[in-house]
């Protein structure tokens, strides 16, 4: 990667305690992010793609400072990221997923948005008013006049989550966060969202961390993408490449699980087999061991394997790729 | 199974809301119906209105319903409590959205499917009944000795499968699946929709099968219905639509989901949101949101109008058929 990347984050990892056997002494731990490295350079996103349990979130919460990470380094803008650095936190935002849930019942929707400029000692009463009119037009919440004193219970789902992308993007952020952000909408207001958030992204240059489990999406809002698979990058580099050419088994085992309107489709079988574990003390080997369809002895006699550049801008996590 | 003309509205402090306004359909014996739309369009409730599952404050305004039960033919609206009770999970079973929650924790799960069986079959052995709800279980993918375990052991995906083999055990001749796979990942998505068609193809059974994804219905149904604001819009062969949908909303519905293969496509969007059920927009209720409404659209209800036999639109412009289409 030519310029020098926003974020760059370097074996993140972070475990959580699971539930032992009882009277155990050794408590034994959930692997949910594992060592994982990742560039985004300003201005693109990279999205994040993986089934429930990856540890997906638990990234993106890294990312956003929202979970310490047990080890690793991030590195913002060159800087080593510090979240009690009030500057920081402005040019990290975050979308969250449910939108009933992610803005205070108590505030309209007018000081939900004026409080993040607040914090940041932005502007006077009436510019911050200013400021939020505009955020909320843009989202296309308009007559403007109509929203800022209503309530979040007061609007629909995809309204509020609009409300929600307004506030990530008033403080005008370098860098947004989106968890799973149009998950819980109705389809036809899906793909209002995210065309509303690619095209705030491109005109602010704005890089996305955008986290979801379904891989077209990812296709449509990220160049990069990075597929995980319980704590661990299994594949990562430019959208398009890894689609097109997935190297890694449960890559491939992904792109032939999304639905197509062909009913031929489910005649085959995924080449994919067992059913999703949770990486509770993982073995020490390759953790698609025993879901891979091609796995060989020798995999299992070597640690998990680390992500090698098989083409430009494309790093897969196999031995036998 | 005919459906005729459908009205049923729930019972609110704000007054009555409708909630299917009008809905027929037909579904032949081993075929696949699909019913998609968004939430609040009604598709849930015309699933369960089927079975008379609805909670009590709604209420059926008209309509008819016919099943051809073994027994000769039933009418489900009018029927009786207890003719419903000898039709239910016997003849038309159900697979609810929620699976982890349509379990008892405190029983086995073989244990509940079986209960199933002894109340519809009662003298069929004890042994029989086991064997049967093993056979069920390998059908599903499931192991037989998971019948052993309770409803926390299994998964969110097992537990959907479960309630498959459940749906499954009486051999209905309908099964009415509504949204079954979406809370789940999309590799153990595909494994229950490919093992449900297999099921459904070998038993020759029929199928109402509802959910918001296109995709995912056109992949699963022989017949597609696409529901807006309590009414069926436009209904066709599974191919037809999902290549070629006459009716404005399902062509944004198919274009709304983006695609891994081919060109990146811009997404179809909607301006605007569902309608509110209380004040429906007069005329054409998607007008306000169709990008090719006219006057006529805000003035003037479409009626259902015949493209072909078997293909009907409620629109006054349906859009043009690409070549090549029947």
């Amino acid at each position: 990667m030519s310029a020098p990347a926003i974020l760059e984050a370097r074996n993140l990892s972070r475990f959580f305690d699971a539930t032992g056997r009882w009277l155990s002494l050794k408590k034994p731990k959930l692997h949910a992010v594992d060592g994982i490295s990742f560039d985004i350079p300003p201005g693109k996103s990279l999205a994040l793609v993986g089934e429930s349990g990856c540890g997906k979130t638990t990234t993106g919460r890294i990312v956003a400072g929202l979970c310490v990470p047990d080890s690793g380094s991030l590195v913002f803008g060159g800087k080593p990221m510090d979240f009690s650095d009030a500057s920081l936190r402005k040019s990290v935002q975050m979308i969250f997923q449910d939108p009933y849930e992610s803005l205070n019942p108590r505030m309209t929707i007018g000081q939900s948005l004026q409080e993040p400029l607040q914090i940041q000692k932005i502007g006077s009463r009436a510019e911050r008013r200013d400021r939020v009119e505009r955020a909320l037009e843009e989202m296309g919440l308009v007559p403007v006049a109509q929203f800022v004193d209503r309530y979040p219970h007061e609007l629909s789902g995809g309204q509020r989550q609009r409300v929600a992308i307004a506030r990530a993007f008033i403080l005008d952020p370098e860098f947004v966060v989106a968890d799973e952000p149009t998950s819980m909408l109705d389809v036809s207001i899906r793909a209002e969202m995210s065309n509303r958030m690619l095209r705030m992204a491109e005109q602010r240059g704005v890089s996305f961390l955008y986290i979801t489990h379904d891989i077209a999406i990812a296709r449509y809002m990220a160049a990069q993408i990075a597929i995980m698979y319980l704590g661990k990058i299994v594949e990562r580099g430019d959208t398009e490449s890894v689609l097109s050419h997935p190297l890694h088994p449960y890559t491939r085992a992904l792109l032939e699980a999304v639905p197509t309107p062909d009913p031929a489709a489910l005649e085959k079988d995924l080449p994919i087999q067992g059913s999703l574990s949770k990486p509770v003390d993982p073995p020490p080997f390759c953790r698609f061991f025993d879901r891979c369809v091609s796995r060989q002895p020798s995999c299992k006699e070597k640690p998990h394997p680390n992500l090698e550049q098989k083409a430009t801008r494309h790093f897969v996590a196999c031995y036998l790729a | 199974m005919t459906v005729e003309n459908l009205v049923l509205g729930y019972q609110t402090p704000h007054g009555s809301l409708p909630a299917l306004a009008g809905v027929s359909f037909s579904l032949l014996p081993g075929q696949v119906f699909g019913l998609v739309g968004e939430s609040g369009c009604g598709k849930s409730t015309l699933a369960l209105s089927l079975l008379r599952l609805l909670p009590p404050n709604a209420h059926m305004v008209s309509g008819e319903c016919f099943f051809h039960s073994s027994s000769g033919l039933v009418n489900l609206v009018a029927s009786s409590e207890k003719q419903m009770a000898s039709v239910r999970w016997k003849q038309i079973s159900m697979i609810f959205q929620a699976a982890m929650n349509a379990f008892n924790p405190v029983y086995r799960v073989g244990e509940q499917i079986m209960e199933a069986l002894r109340k519809h079959f009662p003298h069929q052995s004890h042994a029989k009944n086991r064997e049967k709800v093993a056979q069920l279980f390998e059908m599903v993918g499931l192991e037989p000795e998971r019948m052993q375990q309770y409803p926390h052991q299994f998964s969110g995906g097992m537990k959907q499968r479960a309630m498959i083999a459940m749906a499954l055990s009486c051999e209905p001749s309908l099964v009415i699946a509504d949204e079954p796979t979406t809370a789940l990942d999309v590799i153990v998505q595909h494994r229950i929709l490919a093992g449900l068609k297999k099921i459904q193809r070998l038993k020759n059974t029929s199928m109402i099968y509802v959910s918001h994804d296109m995709a995912v219905v056109s992949q699963m149904s022989d017949r597609i219905a696409v529901m807006y604001a309590g009414k069926i819009v436009e209904c066709g062969p599974a191919a037809v639509l999902s290549a070629n949908p006459s009716h404005p909303y399902s062509h944004v519905l198919m274009g709304a989901f983006p695609d891994i293969h081919g060109p990146k496509k811009p997404l179809k969007s909607l301006g605007g949101e569902p309608p509110d059920p209380f004040r429906l927009p007069s005329g054409c209720a998607f007008h306000p949101r169709c990008p090719f409404s006219q006057e006529r659209c805000a003035k003037e209800e479409p009626v259902p109008v015949a493209l072909s036999p078997d293909h009907v639109v409620s629109c006054h412009f349906p859009l043009e058929r690409k070549e090549g289409y029947p």
